[in-house]
């Protein structure tokens, strides 16, 4: 079958072909490995069906300790940013941000918000274990290649180690060893709804990235689909059967996120909550000027229980390392500041 | 002659008071001599214990048609615990009564905790019939492994 399927750039290649009607993303999420606090980094690229091209680089800082977030967005032409590399390796200058996207990468910048600047100059390592292992949630090539869905979704650094220094209006963090990921996506425009979640657990060398979604095909709505995929050590289970919706378990609430599924993998329970917790709302500009709107929040507390089909039941949790985002339609009153 | 298969059964009980709690059982049956099958496997029954390795009977018989399941474990405090029910089909509802499982959870002094209801899953139909098949599947592999790690977790009493 995969034979017959166009071949895969490598995972961080850029997909944009310079015509119109495309949206892709690169982005990174560095949790402290104790405290609430977490960084991420976003450099996209938004393709209108009319009018020029335009690369926008994105800085959010949440501080858990402080109830706060910096978050600041820049927008530019897209030919005054760089993205070069065959993805392997990819140089990417958006906006006052910098990304040397590899392995053993680095990124730097200073971005100057309405509540004052920040700079960071940052590296980090890919760690050894399985679970760095580049990942799609997707089962099957074809939805990465094939025309549905339109968006698409790869991580291909899973567990990355952050160090370097991070300057905010109110001080300055030193960063060591922080956990952290690096995902990449892209298609003709943002999912139509989702909410979406990811985890590092670094104490278990465990893993989890997830999401559950609605899909907008030809003018119909699709039921709610749920996808999972767990790393433990050497061990992958994947919750992706997405025919079974009927044996799904999804429960989107406002700032929360659980989720049941089965699979011949054996059994999962994962459940998110980001309320009380800093957040934001971003505006996801589609090609069709449809604005989306992304409420992200980066220190969600996690509790992931696995029960294999072959072994015992193992459950993880963190306290505030989840990154969860719920990509919705509206705009929520309680965030007036749309990033 | 001894057969072999294996299966699982989810479901909720309810305690005499607070919420129903999830309650499911996935064991290897075999024998069949007379009707009667040894049970081994995993047994998870809400807050009574996570998850715990299980013995048990199946009874088949005819008249009445019943197939009745006694499976026995021991709770997160030690104490015996027995979840048994018997399934009852018939003619006009041999789905249901083949897939539903009326449950009582009991205490070793034959108290009552809680009644409630496990099911059979059709979409697992094709593995549950490849699991009578004379060479192991997989379902048989994946359930010996998952017994014996479970039962190696509460041996070292890791959580």
């Amino acid at each position: 079958m995969s034979s017959f399927l166009p071949p895969e750039p490598w995972d961080n290649a850029l997909r944009y072909a310079r015509k119109p009607g495309h949206v892709e993303s690169y982005f990174f999420r560095a949790n402290h490995p104790t405290r609430p606090l977490a960084l991420w980094l976003k450099a996209t690229v938004l393709a209108p069906l009319h009018g020029p091209a335009v690369a926008e680089g994105w800085f959010i800082w949440f501080d858990g300790e402080r109830g706060t977030t910096f978050a600041h967005k820049h927008t530019q032409p897209f030919s005054a940013a760089s993205f070069s590399g065959d993805g392997t390796a990819m140089a990417i200058e958006v906006a006052g941000l910098s990304f040397d996207l590899r392995a053993s990468g680095s990124a730097k910048g200073t971005v100057t918000g309405p509540t004052g600047t920040a700079r960071f100059d940052l590296s980090w390592t890919k760690g050894d274990s399985p679970i760095a292992a580049p990942l799609s949630i997707y089962p099957w090539r074809v939805l990465r290649t094939g025309p549905i869905p339109r968006s698409k979704v790869l991580t291909p650094f899973p567990s990355l180690r952050f160090s370097g220094r991070v300057e905010l209006p109110w001080g300055t963090e030193t960063l060591t060893d922080w956990p952290a990921s690096q995902g990449h996506n892209w298609g003709k425009e943002h999912h139509f709804e989702y909410a979406w979640g990811q985890c590092l657990f670094p104490e278990h060398d465990a893993f989890l990235e997830g999401g559950s979604g609605r899909l907008h095909v030809a003018g119909l709505t699709s039921p709610r689909l749920s996808l999972l995929v767990v790393r433990k050590g050497a061990r992958t289970y994947r919750f992706d059967t997405l025919i079974d919706v009927w044996r799904q378990r999804a429960e989107v609430a406002t700032d929360r996120w659980s989720l049941g599924l089965r699979s011949s993998d054996g059994e999962v329970s994962l459940e998110m909550d980001a309320s009380q917790r800093p957040m934001v709302c971003l505006g996801y500009d589609n090609p069709n000027d449809r604005r989306s709107y992304c409420f992200n929040s980066k220190l969600a507390a996690v509790k992931l229980t696995v029960r294999p089909s072959d072994g015992a039941t193992f459950t993880l949790n963190s306290p505030h390392g989840g990154a969860l985002e719920f990509l919705r339609r509206d705009p929520d009153p309680r965030f007036p500041n749309v990033v | 002659m001894n057969i072999a298969f294996v299966e699982t059964m989810r479901g909720f009980v309810t305690p005499k008071s607070g919420p129903s709690v999830a309650v499911d059982f996935n064991v290897r049956a075999s024998g069949g001599a007379g009707g009667r099958f040894t049970l081994t496997g995993v047994v998870h029954a809400g807050p009574w214990i996570d998850e715990t390795t299980c013995e048990g009977t199946l009874h088949l018989s005819a008249m009445p048609a019943r197939l009745a399941y006694d499976v026995h474990f021991k709770g997160v405090n030690g104490q015996a615990l027995r979840l048994h029910g018997a399934k009852h089909p018939g003619l006009f509802s041999p789905v249901k009564g083949m897939t539903v499982l009326p449950i009582s959870l009991s205490d070793d002094s034959g108290a009552v905790l809680a009644h409630g209801e496990l099911r059979f899953d059709l979409t697992e139909l094709p593995g549950f019939l490849a699991s009578w098949l004379p060479r192991q599947s997989r379902a048989h592999r994946q359930l010996e492994a998952r017994r014996v790690a479970v039962a190696r977790q509460q041996l070292l009493g890791a959580s």
